[in-house]
């Protein structure tokens, strides 16, 4: 006979069911882990463009758009032309299912930051602010997923608007043009003809005289020659043609973020366009800075001849080619006493083309922290691709906005060459960027608007000839506008205290130029 | 011991005093009876009153009572053939006759006194009359319609259209307000309702979500005003009218009132939170944009905000959601 346990309860048991719950609970333990291996830490993150797509699997997309204000002939909202591309990506693969959340143009950047910090962004983004430079691995190099067949169905333009570091970083779903505004009468009374410069262009010195002129001819009441909300954007769009002139910048196709940027900021171009500047701001021809301006209003009233800044669709609007429904509601004030407005490109150099800063609208693709598979992001890619096409009809009268891909393109032109001056000048302008060396245009525009801040490629993230990385940029690093981080970030505040006219253009030029010098070496007595 | 009863009766006779003299202070407040308990609630619960209907008793004064309220009179005794006089605003000798030879008319009093017998009297000569309807029709012979009901009062065209389901249902004719007081153009949605709230406000009371004074749709007192734009601001209607769209209408239904030619100034300085027709104005318009700004509710809030800062982020300029000059320039109402 056992022997009873001093209090007089038999204690085995109770071992032996204690015994068991610590299997039971190993045994868990080790199934959980063995389930989260398989789905999740086993699969590595790479990049598989033939990737085979299980047609027994469920997958399911998420993408983001944006909520915009236009619609089709038929009063659909701008969302439905993403809707539609969904509906035919699901009839073309039934085991895919897709959800599309629209953001708003004010917190999106925001919300995408805050997804790509947690590592779970939406599998597809698309964007009316150009690439979105998160500075992020779970960003997906679309260049590696181009076969020659997809490359040419697409303007080479609308390529060099996504290449940024020598890699095509997203989808283009269509382009924006963004010209400068003139008022017809004050161009006329400052000497210059208002139709020949929106065709033609103008150089820096004709405005320079135009500006002269205006004043010598009794516009001292203006308050400016030239207005802007946004003095960046006038030294972007000076800079744009300095850059593409002779051999401002190299052609850098395929070398990763261009060497040659460095050597631009730090070149003579910069300084000569700020010291221009600053002689306007001097002749008081530049609206003054000032945080509470409203520069299109008085653009409106006739105290600006001419109006940098506002994006593209807002410059439509000024111009009012666009057809709008009734307001059966109440009454407008109309537009009568409004003054005549012409589109005009940027002034240039002497030996610099007349050309308009050119910015992309994308369709960008992220793989999450957990990642899925190289067959969900070669799915996503495809979904990506699909919402490129078929926006035309949403964005129909606004001529600014180039489609991207040729079928879209030749209705695009048809279209503006009938309605009159804002197409024919959209058309012009178009012409003129696809003109230039493709490889020189994505150097330019990465130079200006990026800066050194190009998307860092992982290691697990391919090896596309030329994508080595510049200086790591910071996570999350995303444009809450038009601007690129550069711009924003670098740009944006000089050229704000040179407009204010607290330091010189020299200082600014220096001060650009000084964030390109190389690092220090590290470590070291 | 005998001072005792002659203090008592001094009291009591104080006591009827006090009383005589509340009966005729409330005689004098409410001369025509005192009101239903119903319309004493806001004030007893230090709520605004509604304040669109006057409610005024019309009597032949000296010196004589002025106001809207008697040109309303005018007009309708002027409709119902029985004054040929100026409509004025003036109580004068000749309103009176008319008034008297009306009550004759509908086996009243003859005074000059338009009390509610007086009004409600007169509504059924006024349908019988020059709208062309034969006799008063009687509410909820109808069954209620189903789906989304929204009512759009076109203050321009005096007609309320009840749509179901996007689509016209059944229209109205209404009293808008006038010049002075205009009805609150937007978008609002009904807030409560109630019956016999008072005689000018008719049988039926459906009060509007507007955020500046108390705003309903009411019958009246007044059937002759239907088809003019007299009222405070509220929108009449008959009561049989009223009593029917009384009983399809739930609380939370939207009500668009509308004018086609109505135009207004946006001030270029609204701050957040601001409430008022110039709110509504920018809201109407941002919503015809596509701006989706929300109801046009008077109120800049939330979704107007977030819709401005979407504005001003698509349009490139610097998003902090305030309405300035250069965002109604970008939305039409500037210069």
């Amino acid at each position: 006979m056992r022997p009873a346990e001093p209090d007089g309860h038999p204690r085995r048991p109770i071992r032996r069911a204690l015994l068991a719950g610590l299997v039971a609970l190993v045994l868990v333990a080790a199934a959980a882990g063995t389930w989260l291996v398989l789905n999740s830490g086993s699969k590595k993150a790479g990049l598989d463009p033939q990737a085979a797509i299980d047609p027994d699997r469920g997958y399911h997309l998420v993408v983001w758009d944006y909520r915009l204000p236009y619609s089709s002939p038929s009063g659909a909202p701008f969302s439905e032309s993403s809707a539609e591309a969904i509906r035919r990506f699901e009839r073309r693969y039934p085991n895919v299912t897709v959800d599309l959340h629209l953001l708003d143009p004010s917190a999106g950047p925001t919300d995408l930051a805050a997804a790509l910090t947690a590592g779970y962004p939406p599998d597809v983004y698309c964007s009316p602010f150009g690439p979105p430079a998160t500075g992020s691995d779970l960003q997906i190099p679309i260049g590696l997923y181009l076969d020659y067949e997809t490359w040419a169905e697409y303007h080479p333009v609308a390529w060099q608007t996504v290449k940024t570091g020598g890699t095509v970083w997203s989808w283009p779903r269509y382009l924006l043009l963004w010209p400068w505004l003139g008022n017809v009468d004050l161009l006329s009374l400052a000497g210059v003809d208002p139709a020949a410069i929106s065709t033609g262009g103008w150089t820096r010195e004709q405005f320079a005289l135009a500006a002269s002129g205006l004043a010598a001819a009794g516009g001292a009441g203006r308050s400016a020659f030239l207005a802007t909300n946004s003095p960046a954007v006038v030294v972007r769009d000076l800079l744009f043609s300095a850059g593409l002139a002779g051999d401002a910048v190299d052609a850098e196709d395929s070398a990763g973020a261009d060497p040659d940027a460095a050597g631009f900021w730090r070149g003579p171009k910069p300084g000569e366009v700020l010291r221009w500047l600053s002689r306007l701001d001097q002749a008081k021809t530049l609206q003054p800075a000032s945080p509470n301006a409203t520069v299109i209003d008085s653009f409106v009233r006739g105290r600006s001849a001419v109006l940098a800044g506002p994006s593209p669709w807002a410059t439509l609007f000024l111009l009012e080619p666009v057809e709008r429904p009734e307001a059966w509601q109440f009454t407008l004030p109309d537009r009568d006493d409004r003054p005549a407005m012409v589109l005009l490109p940027p002034p240039h150099g002497s030996r610099e083309p007349s050309v308009v800063w050119v910015s992309a609208a994308t369709v960008t693709v992220f793989r999450q922290a957990r990642y899925r598979g190289d067959d969900n992001t070669r799915l996503a890619v495809e979904l990506a691709r699909e919402l490129t096409v078929g926006t035309r009809p949403w964005l129909r009268d606004q001529y600014l906005c180039v489609p991207a891909a040729y079928g879209e393109l030749a209705s695009w032109r048809v279209r503006c060459e009938r309605s009159g001056p804002v197409g024919l000048f959209a058309v012009r302008a178009f012409d003129q960027l696809a003109r230039l060396p493709g490889g020189r245009l994505s150097s330019v525009l990465t130079t200006l608007d990026y800066g050194p801040y190009v998307p860092e490629l992982g290691p697990s993230q391919g090896t596309e000839a030329g994508a080595a990385p510049r200086k790591p940029s910071p996570a999350g690093l995303l444009q809450p506008g038009y601007l690129g981080p550069f711009l924003r970030d670098v740009v944006a505040p000089s050229a704000a205290r040179l407009w204010s006219g607290e330091i010189s253009p020299e200082d600014m030029a220096a001060e650009l130029g000084a964030f390109w010098a190389p690092a220090p070496p590290e470590g070291g007595d | 011991m005998a001072g005792e009863p002659a203090r008592a009766r001094g009291a009591l006779s104080l006591a009827s005093v006090f009383v005589l003299g509340l009966a005729a202070l409330s005689l004098l407040l409410w001369p025509s009876g005192p009101p239903s308990l119903y319309s004493l609630w806001p004030a007893a619960l230090g709520l605004p009153v509604p304040t669109c209907e006057s409610g005024r008793l019309l009597v032949l004064r000296d010196p004589p009572l002025r106001g809207e309220d008697v040109a309303e009179l005018q007009t309708a005794l002027a409709r119902l053939g029985v004054y040929e006089g100026p409509v004025d605003g003036i109580f004068s000798p000749e309103t009176g006759a008319a008034v008297s030879v009306t009550r004759l008319r509908h086996g009243l009093a003859p005074v000059p006194r338009a009390d509610t017998a007086f009004w409600t009297a007169i509504e059924g000569e006024w349908l019988a009359g020059p709208h062309g309807e034969t006799a008063i029709p009687v509410a909820g012979t109808e069954a209620p319609p189903e789906g989304e009901l929204l009512i759009v009062i076109d203050i321009e065209r005096v007609r309320l259209t009840l749509f179901v389901n996007g689509f016209p249902h059944k229209s109205y004719p209404v009293a808008v307000g006038k010049s002075s007081t205009p009805s609150a153009v937007g978008q609002w949605v009904v807030r409560n309702k109630g019956i016999e709230v008072g005689p000018p406000f008719g049988s039926r009371w459906l009060g509007l979500s507007v955020p500046w004074g108390i705003y309903g749709i009411h019958g009246t007192n007044n059937p002759g005003s239907i088809g003019s734009a007299v009222s405070g601001g509220c929108i009449r209607m008959f009561n049989w009218n009223v009593e029917e769209l009384y009983e399809w209408v739930p609380v939370g239904t939207k009500v668009y009132i509308v004018a086609p030619h109505w135009t207004a100034s946006v001030s270029p300085s609204l701050p957040e939170g601001a409430v008022g027709l110039s709110v509504v104005f920018l809201q109407w318009q941002m919503l015809r944009l596509g701006w989706s700004p929300g109801d046009a509710d008077a109120r800049l809030g939330g979704a107007t905000v977030r819709a401005v800062r979407n504005l001003e982020a698509l349009y490139g300029l610097e998003v902090d959601g305030v309405v300035d000059r250069d965002l109604l320039c970008l939305l039409d109402l500037g210069p």
